[in-house]
């Protein structure tokens, strides 16, 4: 049996989901081995702490409805969610420590005959996880990639403008009424941000919703000009890229979109970083927040950073944590919702006419400060 | 619909029984009874409003977890009880901002409630030291472990949210995330 298989197998004794059969045998097993029989009781703490936590969220959401409904001042929409009236039963946790602590002192003179099975660090150790979850912190992305934040030549001269770009990236428009996404790196820090492509001459966005976490920025078209989009092509995917599978992407690494191609090379990124691919696309500064494309035109990451030592190595954030985001703008109701595309356009295009399709909805971002 | 059902709901028994069983227009009705006595409390004692409805959501999570996980029946009125907790809380509170020597003279009954108050401590320091671990698990990890352990998601669910291509890869997730978890959890000395 494989250890994950174990986990919920202990998990159903605890819970008391278990047959009784199941659950006699269990134990008999926890009596031979007084690993499991640790990791058994350390479990229950910590399912224990989870039930705490749950238990406390759910009562504390209950409660902020019933103040807002009853005790807020402020003009209640009437679509508000009230709550629920029906009676949950509460998840009965069964489980019982006189029962473990029982088993755990008649197995202390027992010498374990061979560990049933052990839990031990898996792949990597504390190492490498440690470093795994540093990974997010975005000074350590800047220190350990190349940021790819282009950075712009003045252009107040070219321009006449009074504002200096100070640096860009790339984005991509995801829903006809003017929502885009960039990596949180490029916007940071600018005051105003603008968006141009070939199609648009300067569009006016602004920073609707950062994740710095996971360096994913949700810009939201701010500007006059502009009403909505028609034919956005893109369509979201969160389904696990293949190694090997053929990408994509468009970008601004200068002021001219550029189009590279690659392959996944890796499922998780830097490092082991299970949010991000390892991409084989030759990635340069600028090309930061621009979208990483499978071979259907289909949206499967946001282009974050690359590896310094190494040639054509980059890294683009899953799509998954993009969704996340995109949720929480969805549950905002002073937000507008973002109108995900569903069905796909560029499934079964050439690429030559898939990207004159995208072309208008991929940006350059630029940002000044 | 919300309006109709409205539950008149006379004495303590029938509102700690509704605590126990989690019913939820108990809870509406517990709050809207007790809420202004509380909201009373702090206002008349250097407080705001924003600052009564955090004292009484504090109160009631202790009312709630003492009474979820104490079989015996209380030993004074519901609104003593939750009276007492609130004017507790809030003195220490005052304390914390710099306010010495407070006096509240009180409207209500009041009894000691110095072991709830522990409990209470204790649990908030067990949620600190979980949410500490959860905090270096980072992403996508410690959104898995919430939404299986605390969100009551599925696997099927994780796996949808999370793009692996079946259960058995969100199962495998899960339990190096957890693993990882228990790392962090376990390695904080108490």
């Amino acid at each position: 049996m494989k250890n994950e298989d174990k986990l919920e197998q202990l998990e159903k004794y605890l819970m008391g989901e278990m047959s009784p059969e199941d659950a006699v045998a269990f134990e008999k097993m926890l009596e031979r081995d007084e690993e499991l029989l640790i990791f058994t009781e350390n479990h229950a703490k910590m399912i224990e702490s989870f039930m705490l936590v749950k238990e406390r969220q759910k009562l504390k959401n209950s409660m902020e409805k019933i103040h807002l409904h009853n005790f807020s001042f402020e003009k209640v929409d009437d679509k508000i969610e009230v709550v629920e009236t029906k009676t949950q039963e509460p998840k009965v946790f069964k489980i019982s420590y006189w029962k473990i602590a029982s088993i755990a002192a008649s197995v202390a003179l027992i010498i374990s005959l061979g560990a049933v099975f052990t839990f031990q660090a898996i792949n990597g150790g504390i190492k490498n996880s440690a470093f795994k979850s540093l990974r997010r912190d975005l000074d350590k992305i800047k220190r350990s990639h190349n940021i790819l934040v282009q950075n712009l030549e003045v252009e107040s001269e070219k321009k006449g403008s009074a504002t200096i770009s100070s640096f860009g990236g790339s984005g991509f428009a995801i829903s006809n009424n003017g929502y885009i996404v960039t990596s949180y790196h490029v916007v940071k820090g600018g005051d105003s941000v603008f968006v141009e492509n070939s199609f648009y001459q300067k569009l006016r966005v602004k920073v609707l919703m950062v994740d710095p976490k996971n360096d994913i920025a949700i810009l939201k078209v701010d500007d006059s000009n502009f009403n909505s989009w028609e034919n956005i092509p893109f369509v979201l995917k969160t389904r696990k890229a293949d190694l090997g599978e053929n990408v994509f992407t468009l970008g601004f690494p200068k002021d001219e979109v550029v189009y590279g191609e690659g392959s996944i090379s890796s499922n998780n990124g830097y490092n082991g970083d299970s949010a991000s691919y390892q991409i084989s696309i030759p990635i340069n500064p600028g090309n930061s927040g621009g979208p990483l494309l499978d071979d259907k035109g289909n949206i499967i990451g946001i282009i974050s950073g690359k590896e310094t030592e190494t040639d054509a190595t980059g890294f683009a954030i899953k799509t998954s944590l993009l969704l996340d985001i995109i949720s929480k703008i969805e549950k905002d109701s002073t937000l507008e919702k973002p109108l995900l595309k569903k069905s796909p356009v560029l499934n079964g295009l050439k690429r030559p006419q898939q990207l004159k399709k995208m072309q208008e909805f991929v940006f350059n971002v630029k940002v000044y400060n | 619909m919300y309006k109709e059902q409205k539950l008149i709901v006379e004495s303590d028994k029938e509102l700690v029984d509704g605590i126990k069983s989690g019913n939820s227009i108990v809870l509406e009705e517990i709050y809207k009874k007790f809420f202004p006595i509380i909201k009373n409390l702090v206002c008349k004692n250097s407080g705001n409003q924003d600052e009564a409805k955090d004292i009484f959501q504090e109160t009631m999570i202790i009312v709630y977890e003492k009474i979820k996980s104490n079989p015996e029946p209380l030993q004074c009125s519901l609104k003593t009880f939750y009276y007492s907790i609130a004017k507790r809380l809030w003195l220490k509170k005052l304390n914390g901002k710099g306010f010495k020597s407070i006096s509240i003279s009180d409207s209500e009954d009041v009894i000691e409630v110095v072991e709830e108050l522990k409990d209470a401590f204790e649990k908030d320091e067990e949620i600190k030291k979980m949410n500490f671990a959860l905090g270096f698990l980072g992403e996508p990890c410690k959104s898995l472990i919430e939404d299986f352990y605390i969100n009551e998601m599925s696997l099927n669910e994780i796996t949808e949210k999370f793009g692996y291509s079946n259960s058995d890869t969100a199962k495998t997730q899960k339990y190096k995330c957890l693993m990882r978890l228990r790392r962090f959890y376990f390695s904080e000395t108490k």
